[in-house]
């Protein structure tokens, strides 16, 4: 069944061309991060340490967040329109499947953009003229970045689901990314919901090897994710359909 | 008869409101059930309950001759087809992608589509986006969805709406034909007296929260053979409540 | 006018819109007055600020505007009062008193941010006298650009009915505002977009000294033309979306 409510949510999706910003977003930092790079050479020494800085600074704590918000609205909004929770939740599914099947493809659409990200810092790079192997950990950076995509995308799913307002979440959204750099900063950002994304994605310090390795992040990121979306699936049972 | 529909002392309250009180809905298997009251008397209520969209405050319901809880919901809404309040669409799709998106959740074939489009004569408008529909086509796609998977409930809530006199005419008699055609049972809840007059064999008349009469549609007519049926309805149900 | 305005304020009762943007101007204040001041920093403090501020307005402004102004046109949408409004009033009366009630809830959050920079710095105690005859021109270099990037999400938000597509123009726009003032080499870009114009108003360098770890700021001089230039943009950009929703259908 879910799999069948995953394509039909695919199909509520056609000609809606929000994908594009996902596509048009990453390009910017890849353009002009790199440039900075190439001009300020002297100073970023770390080669493809100091370009992946350069690429996923802004990104991690202001766009992606600002751009998962903005999608999971869109998403919930469709279903909040023309009173189409009175339909959907009238079909024989059982309501967890329903916003699980949201969750899958925002963190789809999460993955195929950090895969994206991790295509445009190779080409970056090479155009830059960096001629060390591209780093060992990228692949881990996407998939560990993807993961904390999918904290946010359930927290954001879940505000989207309950509040019905289409910017109020988003402004939300915003505010979590920042949440997320100042968790950073002081140091929780291990464990704090909105910093997971940059954490696993390395933004700050992609050369620090984590003290207690991967297993404690992804531990804690399918716990959120667990819950928010444990939560959302409650929230559509218990409440009444107005 | 069998029984298709049978609540026990439903109740829904709202903070201090008790927007439907102590209702026995029952409705026989492959007839007609018009269920009648002003705005705002708990209609759309009851019939959300129906469908597990509100959860009673009080109260049983038996569906299929089953009780209604978590565990067979499923079961009992894979036979339940409803259109409530407006209808419920994606204003971006056509009306054929509307309609299978809710034909793979049923899980009934492809053919369903064509059929129920040119039910509802929606055939020739199908590739047209629904953000295009003028008031009565959307209500037909509403209506289309609902009978999609030819359930043996159909639970419609004012499906005349927004429908031109030739429109209204038209969907009267397909649902009249329903019952002797498909096997199903209907609910509709209407405010048109002079529609449910035509299609209904048993009625309902709900106010304020209260099920104040339930029976044949001749035993409505019945309680004063001298009066008209709005004359009978306003009686029942008091002429000044509206809301 | 009077009568649209007020309709625009009863519209927003109970919507918090005022709230909102009030919210993400404390963000922006947190933002710009948190940290560890060294003696040297609060010596040039008043100067610091004007190196720094133009990069958070940058981020935070486009950003109040998209939120505020998506909030004030999605209501008309979701509603779908439009249909009803036009024939109550002209189009471009409706435009304009949406874009001025939008716009008071900027200014007010514009103030808010301008005055506690000010108590802030005084309380954080800035060295020296307050500059006003650097800050006003300050203040005229953040207005201007927020009212243009406001305009245009004001626009966006009215004319197209899935608010994630003035969201995503908006939040891009603002990416690539930010990262064309991180491009020094290329000035022209920070020109060419509205959200760099933050920081292609920008009047204060900074250079630092990597060994004695200090800054000093300097002043540049300030291109009043280009100034003009933005102010003609603003106000053609205010003529071509009140004329496109004039003409649009509803």
């Amino acid at each position: 069944m879910l799999l069948k409510i995953l394509y039909t949510d695919q199909i509520k999706l056609k000609r809606s061309p929000m994908w594009l910003a996902f596509l048009f977003m990453p390009i910017i930092p890849a353009l002009l991060g790199t440039l900075n790079y190439s001009a300020n050479i002297e100073i970023l020494q770390n080669e493809w340490y100091s370009l992946w800085t350069q690429h996923t600074l802004f990104t991690c704590y202001f766009f992606l967040p600002i751009m998962i918000g903005v999608y999971c609205a869109y998403l919930m909004r469709l279903e909040h329109g023309s009173q189409n929770w009175n339909k959907m939740l009238s079909m024989p599914a059982a309501r967890y499947q329903i916003f699980l099947s949201k969750l899958i493809i925002a963190s789809t659409l999460v993955f195929l953009s950090e895969i994206w990200i991790a295509v445009l810092f190779i080409l970056s790079g090479k155009i830059a003229g960096l001629t060390a192997p591209v780093p060992q950990e990228l692949p881990m950076w996407i998939l560990c970045g993807t993961l904390g995509g999918m904290v946010t995308v359930s927290i954001q799913l879940l505000l989207s689901l309950i509040i019905k307002s289409f910017a109020l979440p988003v402004g939300i959204a915003l505010a979590g990314g920042l949440s997320g750099l100042v968790a950073l900063v002081k140091g929780f950002g291990h464990i704090w919901p909105y910093s997971l994304m940059a954490y696993g994605m390395k933004a700050n310090a992609p050369q620090e090897i984590s003290s207690n390795g991967y297993s404690g992040f992804v531990l804690t990121c399918i716990l959120y994710i667990i819950a928010f979306t444990a939560f959302g699936s409650l929230w559509l049972s218990r409440k009444d359909v107005s | 008869m069998n029984e298709i529909v049978h609540t026990h002392g439903l109740s829904k309250r709202y903070g201090e409101m008790l927007s439907v009180n102590n209702v026995d809905l029952l409705v026989k298997e492959g007839r007609i059930y018009g269920f009648l009251g002003p705005n705002g008397a708990g209609k759309s209520t009851t019939l959300k309950m129906l469908l597990d969209l509100v959860r009673p405050t009080n109260g049983e319901i038996d569906i299929f001759g089953k009780r209604f809880h978590r565990k067979n919901r499923i079961e009992i809404l894979k036979n339940i087809g409803s259109l409530i309040e407006s209808p419920s669409y994606y204003g971006h799709l056509t009306a054929r992608e509307n309609l299978r998106i809710f034909q793979i959740m049923l899980n009934v074939p492809d053919a369903n589509i064509d059929e129920v489009l040119k039910i509802v004569r929606l055939d020739k408008q199908q590739t047209k986006k629904i953000s295009a529909y003028s008031l009565g086509m959307k209500q037909r796609l509403g209506l289309a969805s609902a009978i999609l998977s030819f359930p043996k409930l159909l639970i419609l809530d004012e499906p005349t709406n927004g429908l031109d006199p030739a429109g209204i005419q038209e969907i009267r008699e397909l649902i009249c034909s329903f019952p002797k055609q498909y096997g199903m049972s209907v609910i509709v809840s209407s405010h048109l007296l002079s529609e449910i007059d035509q299609m209904a064999e048993d009625v309902g008349v709900i106010a304020n929260g209260k099920m104040l009469f339930q029976g044949s549609l001749s035993a409505l007519h019945g309680m004063d053979n001298s009066k008209s049926l709005e004359e009978i309805f306003l009686e029942l149900t008091g002429s000044e409540e509206s809301l | 006018m009077k009568e649209l305005l007020k309709c625009e304020f009863l519209k927003t009762r109970k919507r918090y819109i005022l709230l909102t943007a009030l919210a993400i101007t404390t963000a922006d204040l947190c933002w710009v007055l948190y940290g560890n001041y060294s003696e040297d920093a609060l010596a040039k403090g008043w100067m610091m600020f004007l190196y720094q501020l133009p990069l958070v307005n940058a981020i935070f402004m486009p950003l109040l505007s998209i939120v505020t102004a998506s909030r004030l046109c999605d209501l008309e949408h979701r509603g779908v009062m439009l249909k009803q409004l036009c024939y109550i009033s002209s189009r471009g009366r409706l435009y304009d008193a949406k874009l001025l009630y939008g716009l008071g809830i900027i200014m007010i959050s514009l103030s808010v941010q301008f005055i506690t920079v000010f108590i802030g710095g005084k309380i954080l105690g800035f060295g020296g006298v307050f500059p006003a005859k650097l800050y006003f021109p300050y203040w005229l270099f953040t207005i201007v650009p927020t009212i243009a990037v406001y305009i245009v999400q004001h626009s966006l938000s009215l004319l197209i009915k899935n608010q994630a597509i003035p969201f995503f123009i908006g939040v891009i726009g603002e990416f690539c505002g930010i990262f064309s003032m991180f491009l020094s080499q290329l000035p022209l870009l920070r020109k060419l977009l509205i959200w760099g114009w933050f920081g292609a108003l920008q009047f204060v360098g900074s250079d630092w000294n990597r060994e004695t770890r200090i800054a000093n700021y300097y002043l540049l001089d300030i291109d009043w033309i280009f100034f003009t230039i933005t102010v003609i943009v603003t106000a053609a950009l205010y003529f071509v979306g009140r004329k496109l929703f004039c003409e649009s259908e509803v």
